[in-house]
């Protein structure tokens, strides 16, 4: 076949499979898994090249961290934390805001978000209904912590997972350069819910007291399910976190701490493998291998190179495409999927290389990717979470509502965090 | 409800799946809200009672003695299907017969357990008639907004008693709302 028709189909079957997974009306799974097996078929990507366009360190590390969830989930780990969370807050609203979401943000930053709010919402909605005030800023507010958490580290959020994959960056190197991002921003967003919605926020002394005594009658212990399960869990996940930290160090890649940790949780526990296994969100991991096939035939048709020379013919500078960068994949975020924006964004960034230091580049294509899910109700997975929770509760959260919040909440934060990599590899 | 909630609603299906059912109903095991912590006041119970019933145990006094004050109300039904079917059969004598005496057992079966309610500081009512064990209890709950059901788990069985909760027991709390004690 001729090459440009053959790059053609390529960039057709990517542009049908992307409209495919925006619109919804087909699992986004189902559509990347067809969209693969199309390139596959026309001999697009060659069979002997797949290896090389699987992105197996993302992989893996996704599945381990998976396995360390869902093994540590079973032993009420989450919900002890959600209580206690809610009994240090002493029934003040403003202390449940700051406190979920610093909790949110801190568990997001080392696990996936979906689990995160899948197991805090019910509790922050539980709280809500005690105090007898409005849920949506609490609610948005863990939206925004999660995304935020997850930008901050190397596992927080699986954009990081393929950026530090591909670009060959550490967890240290994602938590110095986009830890401190996440930190402002986190707190400038719950500035500027308590902005917004600060008349939603008083509660009076008698309903305070009213919630002190319900929340005394809760016991965190009676969370735990299996206290053995809890201690080991704990300690994997804090072992696996000081391992991510010297894994550059010691040499290895951060899929293989993941891995180790996942090993050794499953013998220490002696849970049943094939129970933990089939929890395993595999339509996820078919989801990104999927993906990894549809780049590639861009990448085996030259058109990532050709787009990459058309981008560099108007950009002159590391700081012009880090402003591009940044401000394309947040924008594109909030409307697309951030992980298939990613995957296409990676060769594009590296294809760049050949005229001009990328390495900046990473941190404002995380920083967008991971933020830009803020701008609206389907922007991120956790959005969409616990906006469909907040739905089945009777909370009432339209897209409208989110959008005047959340777009607020990713141009301030993308703008705060642009500032921070400038001044760090720009200059001022 | 607008397109993008139903988009929402139809990605929340695809990323969260079953898991939020789950989780959501490991958490309605322990968090109450206070209206839930609150005992429902119990102003008037309804024991229906036969021979099948036996004896009441100790400890359900001691549980019900906790209602000081309230009204119980002794309910002996006479199943009418049983009392018409032996008149059809053995004749409108025989049938006589049946009903005198179990008139007379719930009598006695209502004599020997008021007094033991009455010492706990309940007022007792006593009720005969010739009904349907299941309807007729679940028409006097609902229609005399009676607050508690007491029942034994063998009210309305059969001689052999082959379920461990009667046919009868198990349909009355189907269709009740109200707290059962069943003993």
């Amino acid at each position: 076949m001729e090459q440009t028709i053959v790059a053609g189909i390529a960039v057709a079957v990517f542009l049908v499979t992307y409209a495919m997974i925006i619109s919804e009306r087909v699992h986004r799974t189902v559509a990347a898994l067809f969209g693969a097996a199309v390139v596959l078929l026309l001999g697009i990507v060659p069979w002997e090249a797949l290896p090389e366009h699987l992105d197996l360190d993302t992989l893996f590390l996704l599945i381990g961290m998976m396995i360390i969830v869902n093994t540590a989930k079973e032993s009420g780990l989450f919900e002890f934390i959600a209580i206690k969370t809610a009994k240090f807050a002493k029934g003040s609203p403003m202390k449940v805001l700051l406190l979920f979401a610093v909790v949110t943000a801190l568990i997001s930053s080392v696990l996936d978000n979906v689990t995160t709010v899948l197991l805090l919402t019910p509790m922050l909605l539980y709280i809500t209904r005690l105090m007898d005030i409005n849920p949506v800023p609490f609610l948005l507010a863990e939206v925004f912590a999660s995304n935020i958490g997850g930008a901050a580290t190397l596992i927080g959020d699986p954009p990081n997972i393929m950026i530090g994959s591909a670009a060959g960056l550490s967890f240290n190197e994602f938590l110095l350069n986009m830890g401190p991002i996440a930190l402002v921003d986190l707190f400038i967003s719950l500035g500027i819910i308590y902005l917004v919605y600060r008349k939603a926020m008083k509660i009076s002394d008698a309903k305070r007291d009213r919630i002190l005594s319900t929340l005394d009658e809760l016991d965190e212990e009676e969370a735990i399910r299996d206290y053995s399960l809890f201690k080991k869990s704990v300690a994997v996940i804090i072992g696996v976190v000081m391992l991510f930290f010297i894994h550059d160090r010691l040499g290895i890649e951060p899929a293989v701490v993941a891995l180790t940790g996942a090993s050794v949780l499953l013998l220490w526990s002696r849970m049943d493998p094939e129970e933990i296994l089939e929890k395993i969100e595999w339509t996820a991991i078919f989801f990104f291998m999927g993906l990894f096939i549809l780049v590639g035939a861009l990448v085996e048709t030259g058109i990532i190179d050709q787009v990459a020379r058309w981008i560099l013919g108007y950009i002159g500078s590391t700081g012009e495409a880090l402003i591009v960068i940044a401000w394309f994949s947040a924008i594109s975020s909030a409307i697309v999927d951030n992980i298939p924006l990613t995957a296409a964004m990676i060769p594009l960034i590296k294809a760049m290389g050949s005229s001009m230091n990328v390495y900046p580049l990473w941190w404002a294509l995380s920083l967008g990717a991971c933020l830009g899910g803020n701008g609206t109700a389907i922007g991120a997975s956790a959005n969409v979470v616990v906006l469909g929770i907040a739905g089945r509760e009777g909370v009432r959260i339209t897209f409208m509502d989110f959008l005047k919040v959340g777009m607020v909440i990713m141009f301030v934060t993308v703008a705060i965090g642009l500032g921070l990599i400038w001044i760090r590899y720009i200059g001022v | 409800m607008d397109v993008f909630s139903r988009l929402i609603q139809r990605k929340f299906r695809d990323i969260a799946g079953e898991r939020y059912e789950k989780i959501a109903k490991r958490y309605r095991e322990f968090l109450l809200l206070p209206e839930e912590f609150v005992l429902p006041e119990i102003r008037s119970i309804l024991i229906p009672i036969d021979r099948f019933s036996g004896e009441i145990p100790e400890e359900l006094y001691d549980t019900l003695s906790a209602y000081s004050g309230a009204s119980v109300t002794l309910v002996y039904i006479s199943e009418k299907r049983t009392l018409a079917l032996i008149e059809q059969t053995l004749g409108r004598d025989e049938a006589e017969k049946l009903r005198n005496a179990k008139m007379e057992f719930a009598r006695a079966l209502v004599l020997k357990i008021a007094p033991r309610l009455e010492e706990l500081g309940l007022r007792v009512e006593r009720r005969h008639f010739m009904g349907s064990k299941s309807d007729d209890v679940i028409r006097l709950m609902e229609n005399e907004n009676f607050d508690l059901l007491v029942v034994s788990r063998s009210y309305g069985s059969e001689v052999t008693k082959t379920s461990p909760v009667s046919p009868v027991v198990l349909k009355i709390v189907q269709h009740l709302e109200s707290p059962v004690i069943i003993y």
